[in-house]
């Protein structure tokens, strides 16, 4: 790891692609937050099959959000392993964990695409990582799994789904990125950029959700121009089956 | 679990981490609630509630001193020591004067710390809690107090609201009208006094002499400076006209609602005071609120006003379209021939979903048109009865014809997204030849839980409907096997108040699949239970058959199969039109109306027709084997599919038919 690759204080947000694949990015060899580092070490002796894998800020931010979750993805064959993560995990950080049974792996696709192309291993047998194909179909099935469908066209920051539903609204314009660029993102900060190039007025809306969530200010938000915008754009960047 | 308390770096964290969050009682050790640092951290990252803190750190005179300073409000919370503590008290009132009030009588005696309150953003009493009278006789702190608040005056001793210094330090402020009140006689009788106080404050002119109350002259310099103080003008002058346009287009056209009836009825006045306010139509007589050149000077301003014009402007069409499209427009108000109008409707919905609530009779049987409305505010359905919901946004999807029956699934999609963590169908009815054999009424197609670390995840735990499999018809519930850390198995809740409850069992990660005899008719959701459940397990040993929506994949898939007007990629759906999808044929696991299903203590096996029903064909698998599922099937005749003879050699292992 060069160290022109850790001079930036976060890891690119795209996903790198090779050979019409993306790949793990060796930049992510590097934990790049102290508590992420630290979390590492409590871990790297947990030695009893199950695989725990690092992602989001606390492995791609030098200094993540003071407010930031822990990421992380846990694939496990039994439930005392999980009863043994919780022994040695540290108990003052909020964790946000995807418990996956090591036979339904690959049934998310959004996880599973996390888990090889986007995660450090922080214990366990190393894991075979699967390079993903980056075509139509990767990106038909996270606008699937985002379903801006099925976000209300007025978003509430009092509601308990809001989070959610911004989180999947942003990452639509991650998922077009790809399919008029080919640039893949789920970082939420680079998503509302995109946005913002498609419709300055997109970006100046969802920064004002993002800060009503992060503040827990009350605050209705009209987004049905961004959803029929994601709608269509859509439709004109991918062809019938 | 880690049993090690968290030492104050950790627990700093913690409060970092959870901010205005922070539950002091629970967060923080016992140990660490006085510690200074902690206390810090506290104060840096959220609030601090100075009455949980023990008894040691209320009494710490450092603690005191960074609470003081970090939040000053808390002074009032602090011991009697402290508050009779001049360091702390001068600390406290330099921050904000309101803690002047709680310090010791001795320290609101002392001269410096009672300056420091009268200086520092002072409240309008903060003088009256001067507890030393010989400081109330010192003009310095009088005049201090005046200037420091435009109220003071009135709080003052009286013995000073002579003083030609202090009333000049009172004037030369924004003279307020209780300042003004108690001002002397010959104040309140000085033509400039007088009209700076109704400059600064309007309702001051209630307070100036009877000599200037009755001088016209004052009164249109008065209107001219301020226009509220024209509802405290004579009677006499709420009559005089050029009096009453001065204050009217120096002020609030509302204001007209205290002018004589005789001037309401001015067409001057009432132009200006609708073009300041088009919602004072509403004070003007009769004639002026049908007064053409008054109505179109309204136009301008709120949709409100509409509610006030006359009725022969109100049923005009090119008025109400212009204001159907503004903030405050009603069509509660409008005349039949309005709310009929689909264009002035279609505005004021747009512009506001409760104007669907009066929209005339003929356009609510409109089905094309009220679609048109949800297409221009779909909040309208928060107020649309549930019979047009049925009939009008309704999704049908429906799988095509298999072995003579066809199952539907209906469903409101662009209602509320989820309910009660509850995606709900309207129902789900199997029929055959058109004939309904089974009707399944509203039941959660989609079963969700708020989860992840703050609860804000919606994560599916269940997908569930009916499955045609052979001759036989299931009730199937999917689960995600989804599982975050708020599930897991430690006993507690990971974070109080988010998230499901902690489980102790697996039992929350299992399938269900129940049976449901032909002779049932009508199900509701409540009395699946009683059904027979013939798998309860996390296996993925769920028949494979006919359904409307197998997972929660499908689900998106269909939502926006509807939505997008393109598809892509391998979907289970074909879109029929807006309202209807058709669900894709795919191989069932079945052979001449036999269904091969899992049975808890009988394994895989295939469930076969019985001239007494499915409650029979079930009763004669559990005391047959699987030689009897193969004998029965090679006695059978008829086309087999390859599908099928795959079928049967992978679940007997060999070449069944031969």
């Amino acid at each position: 790891m060069s160290s022109a690759d850790l001079s930036e204080q976060s890891a690119s947000p795209l996903w790198p692609v090779m050979d019409g694949h993306f790949i793990y990015p060796r930049s992510l060899d590097v934990i790049r937050s102290e508590s992420g580092r630290s979390l590492a070490r409590r871990l790297r002796g947990l030695d009893n099959g199950m695989q725990v894998f690092l992602r989001g800020s606390r492995l791609e931010s030098e200094e993540p959000f003071h407010r930031a979750d822990c990421d992380l993805l846990v694939v496990y064959d039994s439930r005392d392993q999980i009863r043994e993560l919780a022994a040695v995990l540290p108990s003052n950080i909020i964790y946000d964990i995807r418990l996956i049974p090591r036979a339904r792996h690959a049934e998310n696709f959004d996880v599973y695409a996390l888990l090889h192309c986007r995660s450090h291993q922080l214990c366990g047998p190393p894991m075979q990582r699967t390079p993903i194909a980056a075509d139509s179909d990767f990106a038909w099935r996270h606008w699937l799994q985002y379903c801006p469908a099925g976000i209300p066209s007025t978003l509430d920051s009092r509601s308990s789904h809001a989070l959610f539903h911004f989180k999947s609204l942003v990452r639509c314009f991650g998922v077009l990125s790809f399919l008029r660029e080919g640039k893949f993102t789920r970082d939420i900060h680079t998503c509302i950029a995109i946005a913002g190039e498609r419709d300055p007025a997109f970006a100046h809306k969802l920064i004002g959700l993002r800060n009503s969530l992060e503040r827990a200010h009350a605050a209705t938000m009209d987004v049905h121009d961004i959803l029929r915008h994601l709608s269509t754009e859509f439709d004109s960047s991918v062809g019938d089956e | 679990m880690n049993t090690t308390p968290p030492n104050v770096a950790e627990v700093c964290a913690i409060v970092a981490a959870k901010q205005y969050d922070l539950n002091f009682t629970t967060d923080v050790p016992d140990e660490l609630k006085s510690d200074p640092e902690v206390i810090a951290c506290i104060l840096e990252n959220c609030s601090l509630d100075f009455t949980k803190l023990p008894e040691q750190a209320q009494n710490d005179p450092a603690i005191l001193r960074m609470v003081v300073k970090e939040a000053p409000f808390e002074y009032e919370n602090f011991p009697e020591w402290a508050r009779d503590d001049r360091d702390l008290t001068l600390a406290a009132v330099t921050e904000t004067a309101d803690a002047f009030k709680y310090a010791s009588e001795r320290l609101r005696g002392d001269r410096d710390v009672v300056s420091a309150a009268l200086s520092a953003r002072p409240s309008y009493d903060t003088i009256a809690f001067v507890s030393d009278s010989s400081l109330l006789d010192d003009v310095a702190i009088i005049l201090q107090a005046v200037q420091g608040h435009n109220q003071a005056y009135a709080h003052i001793p009286e013995q000073w609201r002579a003083d030609p210094a202090v009333l000049d330090a009172v004037i030369a402020m924004d003279i307020d009208a209780s300042s003004f009140q108690l001002f002397p006689d010959a104040y309140r009788d000085n033509d400039e006094i007088a009209l700076k106080a109704v400059t600064d404050d309007g309702s001051s002119y209630e307070y100036v002499s009877a000599r200037l109350r009755a001088d016209r002259t004052f009164a249109l310099r008065a209107m001219t400076a301020n226009g509220d103080a024209l509802r405290y003008l004579p009677e006499e002058m709420k009559d005089d006209k050029e009096v009453v346009l001065a204050g009217l287009k120096a002020g609030d056209g509302l204001q007209v609602s205290g002018i004589s009836d005789r001037l309401k009825s001015d067409v001057d006045v009432a132009l200006t005071a609708v073009k300041s306010d088009n919602r004072a139509l509403q004070y003007l007589t009769p004639e002026r609120r049908n007064d053409e050149r008054v109505i179109n000077a309204c136009l301008d301003g709120t949709g409100a006003a509409y509610e006030y014009f006359g009725d022969r402007f109100k049923s005009d069409i090119a008025i109400a379209t212009t204001m159907a499209g503004k903030w405050g427009f009603s069509l509660e108000h409008a005349p039949d021939i309005i709310r009929n109008t689909r264009n002035i409707v279609r505005r004021a919905v747009e512009t506001d979903a409760n104007n669907y609530k009066f929209i005339g009779d003929g356009l609510k049987e409109d089905m094309d048109f009220l679609r048109e409305l949800h297409a221009v505010n779909e909040r309208i359905l928060y107020h649309v009865d549930d019979d047009i919901k049925n009939r009008l946004f309704v999704t049908r999807i429906k799988t095509e014809e298999h072995r003579g029956t066809v199952l539907e699934l209906a469903l409101t999609l662009e209602d509320s997204f989820v309910d009660g963590n509850q995606r709900l169908a309207l129902g789900s009815v199997v029929t055959r030849a058109g004939t309904p054999l089974v009707e399944l009424s509203r039941f959660p197609v989609l079963v969700y839980e708020d989860d992840g670390p703050i609860g804000s995840y919606l994560t599916a735990r269940s997908t569930n409907g009916l499955m045609i499999v052979g001759d036989f018809l299931f009730f199937v519930r999917r689960n995600t096997g989804a599982e975050t850390w708020s599930n897991h198995l430690a006993g507690e809740k990971f974070a109080p108040g988010w998230g499901p409850e902690a489980q102790t069992t697996t039992d929350f990660l299992n399938h269900e699949v129940y049976l449901v005899p032909e002779t049932i008719a009508h199900l509701d959701y409540a009395s699946i239970p009683s059904l027979p459940r013939i798998y309860f397990g996390s296996e993925d040993n769920i028949p494979r058959g006919v359904q409307a929506i197998a997972t929660e994949d499908h689900y998106r898939e269909a939502l926006t199969a509807l939505e997008q007007k393109k598809n892509h990629g391998k979907s289970h759906y074909v879109r029929v039109d807006d309202h209807t999808l058709r669900v894709k044929s795919s191989p069932a696991d079945e052979i001449f109306g036999a269904a091969r299903v899992f049975v808890d203590g009988h394994g895989w096996r295939f469930l076969i027709p019985h001239d007494g029903g499915a409650m029979k064909s079930l009763e004669r698998l559990r005391q047959t084997d699987d030689n009897d599922d193969k004998a029965w099937i090679r006695q059978q005749t008829g086309e087999v599919t390859a599908y099928q003879r795959e079928l049967l050699r992978r679940h007997f292992g060999d070449d069944v038919l031969g």
